[in-house]
C-alpha cells in the first residue's frame, strides 16, 4: 500500500501544476457565475451585452475545462504509459496489478475528490442544502467517472498525448460515421427497446472498459486489447441498432416492488383517461403530461404543429381548458398538454375524497379538428402513450418588483427589469440559478449550453394568494451559463387576462412565483387501434424515476428579503 | 548455475526473424558481452530476457524464472540500463533516486552517495538537462544502488563520446569489484567490451555464433602470416577453421580460428613447405570484423 501511495504522491507531483490550472479554470467557472448574478445595469441592451460576454466567457471555461480535463486523465496514464517497451516501470519491481491501484486512487482523488473539494465553498455560497449538496456530489461523481472511463481506455492504449488525440478524433469520426450509417437504415423502434439497447450498451462499454484496462495493465499485449476494445466497439454499435427485444419491461415486471397499477383508456372521440391507483400524489400539485405517438399515420392526415386547447374533465365534473401545443416528429407526431392547474375551491383533502370515490381523471387532448376527422375514417394507428406525472415545489417567491431577489433549495431568482408596454403586455428580465445546473457546472463532462434540470413555470399571484396566473410567454431570450439564466421574457397581459378592469393596478401587488416541477413518475404503453373502438390499454408499472431529486411540499416558500 | 539460460529461443517480428533458436548460458558471476553488428538481434534477445516482449517460440530463464513470469521479487534484483529506456525526465536526480529507493528493500544509501561522487553528478539539476552522458550514468547509478544480482545493459555505450564511455566503463568495473553480480551487456562498442567482459557471444543475424570465455576466444584466434620463399604454395581447399586466406606476392595471410601451435604450423608446413610463419594475436576487434566478414560471404555464397 505505501508503495501505491508512493506512485500516486509522484503522479501527484507530475500533474500538479496542470491540475492547479484546472481548478483555476473551474474556479474562473464561479467567478464569471458570480459576476452574472451581480450585474446591474438599468439599459437592458448593455445589460444583455455584458450577460451575453460574460455567458461566452463562462462556455470559453468550460470547453477549456473539459478538453484540460480529458487531456490531464490521459497523462497521468502516460506518465506511466503501459503501451510499448521501453516505459520505466515495467522494469522495476512494480506490477501491473499495483500500478494499475494506483492509477485508478489517483483517477479517484484527482477527478473525483478534488473537484468536489473546490466545488463545496461555491455550493455553500450558492445555497445548495444538504439535500442539493448531496445530488450535486453525485451527478458530479457521475459525469467524472464516466468522462475518466472513457479516456481512460483510449490512454491505455496510446503511448503519448498526441496519438491520444489522433486516435479521439478517429473513433469520434468512426462511432458517427457508423451510427449515421445504421441510424439511415434503422425503423421506429419502441421505447423500451430504445431504453433496452441505452441500457446494455452502457453495461456493455463498461464491461468492455474493465476488461482491456485491466488486461492491458496486466499483460501490456496491446494487439489483444485492441481486439478486445474492437470487437467491444462493435458489438455496440450493433447493439445501439439491432436489439430487438424490450428487457426492462420483463425486468420491471419481474421486479420486487409491487407495482402501483395505472390504466389509461383511449376512446374513439380522441379522449384519453387514466385511472392511478395507490398514488400518493398530492393532486393539486400535480401536472400531467400526456403524449401521443403515432407512426404509420395515413398520408392524407395532416398535422400542423401549433397551439392547441385541450380540456380536462375534473373528478367533480368539472371542466377546465389548458393550453398545450402539437409538435411534429419526424416519425411520430406527438400532442402534449401542460401546465393544468387544480380548479379553484378543490382542496387537496378534497380531491383526496373525490379520488378515491372516482379515481379517474379524464383528459381531452386531441385537437377537436383531428377528432372530427378521426370520426369519419378510421385509421390503423400504431402508437404509444407517454404519460408523466411531476410534484410541484415553489422554489421563488419574490415581489414584482425591480430589484427583488428571492429564492430556496438552491433556486435564487433577481428580476432584473420590468417594462409595462403600452399594448398591455409586460416584458419581465430576470437572474436565475438552478441548483441541479448548479452541480453541472463543476462537471468536465458537459458540454457548454448542455440543459439539464427539471421544468419550472413561473406563475403570477397576488399577495392574499387569491388570484393566480401562469405566465406563458410569447417572446424569450436568454442566456444560460449552466448554473444560470438570464431570462427576457415577454408576456401578453390581456390575452392571459393579467389586467383586470375592476383591480388595474393588482400586479403592483403581485408576487411572482417560480414552480419547479420534479418527475415523480412516467406511464409508458404502446398503443395500437384497429378502428375507433374504445381501446383499453393493459395495467403497467407505474415507472418510478431513479432518483427522486426532491420531496414535494405544500408549504409556501420562505417570504425573501425585502430589498 | 546459469543465471540466465535461453533454450531455442525465437521471436519473430512478421516475416522477419529476429532471434532464430538462441540457446545461450550466462554463467553466475560473470560479465558477459552478446556482441555483434546492427539488426543482429541483440537488443530482441533482451527484451525477451526482460518480459518486455514475448518470444515467439523457445524460452528464456532469467535468476530461474521464466522470463514470462518475472515479477517484483525477481526485479528487485535485476539492473536494467538501456538507451532507449524512458526515464523520468522531470524529475531531479534527487527526485528520482527518492522515488527509486522505496521500491527496493535492499537499497545501499553509502553505495548510491558512492556513486554519485564517483560518477559526479549533479543532485539538484533535471534528468531532461543532464547530457546523454549523464544520463546514462544516473540510469545506472539507480539500477546498481540496490547491489542487484543481475546488471544487465543494452547498448550502453552508443551515443557516448570517448571520455564517458570510459568513465562508465571504469564505472561498472570499479563497482562489480563492490559486489557479487553479474553483468549482461549487449553493444556492438568492441573495445569498451574487450576491457569489461569475461564471456563474449556473438549473434549474426538473429544466430548464435558461438559463446564462449573471452580468454579461449582471444586464445584460439591467430592472425598467420607465412612469407614464401619460393617454393610451392597451395591455397585451395583450406582447412575449416582459416578464414580470409589470401597471398600478396610472398606472403600469404590467413585467420586460424582454431589455433593450436603445432597443428597450425603442420598444417602450414604441408602447404607452403619453403614458408616461415609468423603468429601474431589478435584484438576481439579484428576477431569480430574477420567472423562478421565471414559470415558475410558464407551468405552471399548461400545466395548464389
Amino acid at each position: 500500500m505505501n508503495l501505491t501511495w508512493h506512485i500516486i504522491r509522484k503522479d501527484f507531483v507530475r500533474l500538479r501544476l496542470a491540475l492547479g490550472l484546472w481548478m483555476a479554470l473551474m474556479v474562473g467557472r464561479f467567478l464569471v457565475c458570480d459576476r452574472i448574478l451581480r450585474v446591474e445595469n438599468s439599459d437592458l441592451h448593455a445589460l444583455q451585452v455584458t450577460l451575453g460576454t460574460l455567458g461566452a466567457m463562462h462556455n470559453v471555461l468550460a470547453g477549456l475545462q473539459l478538453f484540460l480535463g480529458c487531456l490531464l486523465v490521459a497523462a497521468l496514464i502516460h506518465e506511466d504509459t503501459v503501451v510499448g517497451e521501453n516505459a520505466w516501470w515495467v522494469t522495476r519491481p512494480i506490477s501491473g496489478a499495483r500500478l494499475l491501484g494506483a492509477k485508478l486512487a489517483g483517477l479517484v482523488l484527482f477527478f473525483g475528490v478534488l473537484p468536489q473539494v473546490v466545488s463545496l465553498p461555491w455550493w455553500l455560497y450558492s445555497g445548495f442544502d444538504d439535500r442539493a449538496i448531496a445530488g450535486a456530489m453525485v451527478q458530479l461523481a457521475y459525469t467524472q467517472a464516466g468522462l475518466s472511463l472513457l479516456v481512460l481506455v483510449v490512454a491505455v492504449l496510446t503511448a503519448n498525448a498526441a496519438r491520444f488525440l489522433a486516435m479521439v478524433l478517429l473513433l469520434v469520426f468512426a462511432w458517427t460515421c457508423c451510427f449515421i450509417t445504421f441510424l439511415a437504415h434503422s425503423p421506429d423502434v419502441p421505447l423500451g427497446v430504445t431504453q433496452t439497447r441505452a441500457l446494455a450498451g452502457v453495461v456493455l462499454a463498461l464491461v468492455v472498459i474493465a476488461l482491456v484496462v485491466v488486461h492491458q495493465f496486466l499483460t501490456r499485449r496491446r494487439g489483444r486489447s485492441w481486439v478486445m476494445f474492437s470487437a467491444g466497439f462493435i458489438l455496440m454499435l450493433l447493439l445501439a441498432n439491432f436489439w430487438p427485444w424490450d428487457w426492462l419491461r420483463w425486468a420491471v415486471w419481474r421486479g420486487s416492488e409491487p407495482p402501483a397499477l395505472a390504466q389509461v383508456t383511449v376512446a374513439p372521440t380522441g379522449e384519453v383517461a387514466f385511472t392511478k391507483v395507490g398514488s400518493n400524489l398530492d393532486p393539486s400539485l400535480v401536472r400531467m403530461d400526456l403524449e401521443l405517438r403515432y407512426a404509420n399515420l395515413p398520408a392524407d392526415y395532416e398535422l400542423s404543429t401549433g397551439r392547441i386547447t385541450g380540456t380536462v374533465v375534473w373528478p367533480d365534473g368539472m371542466k377546465r381548458t389548458g393550453a398545450g401545443w402539437i409538435q411534429s416528429y419526424p416519425t411520430s407526431t406527438a400532442w402534449r398538454i401542460m401546465g393544468l392547474k387544480a380548479p379553484a375551491g378543490v382542496t387537496p383533502e378534497k380531491w383526496r375524497e373525490v379520488m378515491q370515490d372516482r379515481g379517474d381523471i379524464a383528459m381531452t387532448l386531441i385537437p377537436r379538428s383531428l377528432a372530427a376527422k378521426l370520426r369519419k375514417q378510421a385509421p390503423v394507428l400504431d402508437g404509444r402513450v407517454e404519460l408523466s406525472a411531476y410534484q410541484v415545489e415553489m422554489v421563488a417567491d419574490v415581489p414584482l418588483r425591480d430589484g427583488a431577489r428571492g429564492g430556496h433549495s438552491g433556486h435564487h431568482i433577481q428580476i432584473m427589469g420590468i417594462e409595462r408596454l403600452d399594448n398591455g403586455g409586460l416584458i419581465l428580465n430576470t437572474a436565475e440559478s438552478f441548483p441541479i445546473l448548479a452541480s453541472e457546472i463543476f462537471s468536465s463532462a458537459v458540454f457548454p449550453g448542455h440543459f439539464v434540470g427539471p421544468p419550472t413555470r413561473y406563475v403570477l399571484c397576488s399577495r392574499d394568494r387569491t388570484k393566480f396566473v401562469q405566465l406563458q410567454s410569447h417572446a424569450e431570450t436568454y442566456t444560460m451559463t449552466k448554473s444560470v439564466m438570464v431570462v427576457r421574457q415577454s408576456f401578453d397581459c390581456n390575452a392571459r387576462q393579467l389586467t383586470n378592469p375592476a383591480e388595474p393596478n393588482w400586479l403592483d401587488r403581485a408576487e411572482l412565483l417560480k414552480v419547479a416541477y420534479w418527475p415523480d413518475g412516467t406511464l409508458v404503453r404502446s398503443a395500437h387501434s384497429d378502428g375507433l373502438v374504445e381501446k383499453d390499454f393493459r395495467p403497467g408499472k407505474w415507472l418510478k424515476p431513479e432518483i427522486l431529486l426532491r420531496q414535494s411540499t405544500n408549504e409556501p416558500a420562505a417570504p425573501p428579503p425585502k430589498s | 548455475m546459469n543465471i540466465i539460460e535461453t533454450h531455442n529461443l525465437t521471436r519473430r517480428f512478421g516475416r522477419t526473424e529476429a532471434v532464430h533458436a538462441l540457446d545461450l548460458a550466462v554463467p553466475e558471476g560473470s560479465v558477459f558481452a552478446l556482441l555483434g553488428p546492427n539488426g543482429a538481434g541483440k537488443s530482441t534477445t533482451i527484451k525477451v530476457l526482460m518480459d518486455l516482449i514475448r518470444p515467439t517460440a523457445g524460452d528464456a530463464r532469467v535468476l530461474g524464472v521464466d522470463s514470462r513470469r518475472l515479477g517484483p521479487r525477481e526485479r528487485e534484483q535485476i539492473g536494467y540500463v538501456s538507451e532507449n529506456q524512458q526515464l523520468p525526465v522531470w524529475m531531479t536526480l534527487r527526485q528520482y533516486l527518492d522515488y527509486c529507493r522505496p521500491f527496493y528493500p535492499r537499497w545501499d544509501r553509502a553505495l548510491e552517495q558512492t556513486l554519485l561522487a564517483r560518477f559526479d553528478l549533479p543532485e539538484d539539476r533535471k534528468l531532461a538537462h543532464l547530457s546523454r552522458g549523464m544520463l546514462m550514468k544516473a540510469a545506472l547509478l539507480s539500477s546498481l544502488a540496490y547491489r542487484p544480482k543481475l546488471l544487465v545493459l543494452d547498448e550502453p555505450f552508443s551515443g557516448l563520446d570517448p571520455l564517458v564511455r570510459d568513465e562508465f566503463v571504469r564505472g561498472v568495473l570499479e563497482v562489480s569489484e563492490l559486489g557479487e553480480w553479474s553483468v549482461f551487456i549487449s553493444s556492438h562498442e568492441i573495445e569498451e567490451v574487450e576491457r569489461l567482459c569475461d564471456w563474449i557471444a556473438v549473434l549474426d543475424e538473429g544466430r548464435l555464433q558461438f559463446a564462449e570465455s573471452t580468454e579461449a576466444l582471444l586464445g584460439r584466434f591467430r592472425r598467420v602470416e607465412v612469407t614464401l620463399q619460393g617454393g610451392a604454395a597451395r591455397l585451395e581447399a583450406p582447412p575449416a577453421g582459416w578464414l580470409e586466406l589470401e597471398r600478396t606476392g610472398d606472403l600469404v595471410r590467413f585467420v586460424a580460428t582454431q589455433y593450436e601451435r603445432e597443428e597450425t604450423e603442420r598444417a602450414c608446413r604441408e602447404r607452403f613447405p619453403a614458408g616461415t610463419v609468423a603468429v601474431n594475436t589478435m584484438t576481439l576487434r579484428e576477431i569480430f570484423i574477420t567472423l562478421a566478414r565471414a559470415g558475410r560471404q558464407a551468405r552471399k555464397g548461400a545466395a548464389a
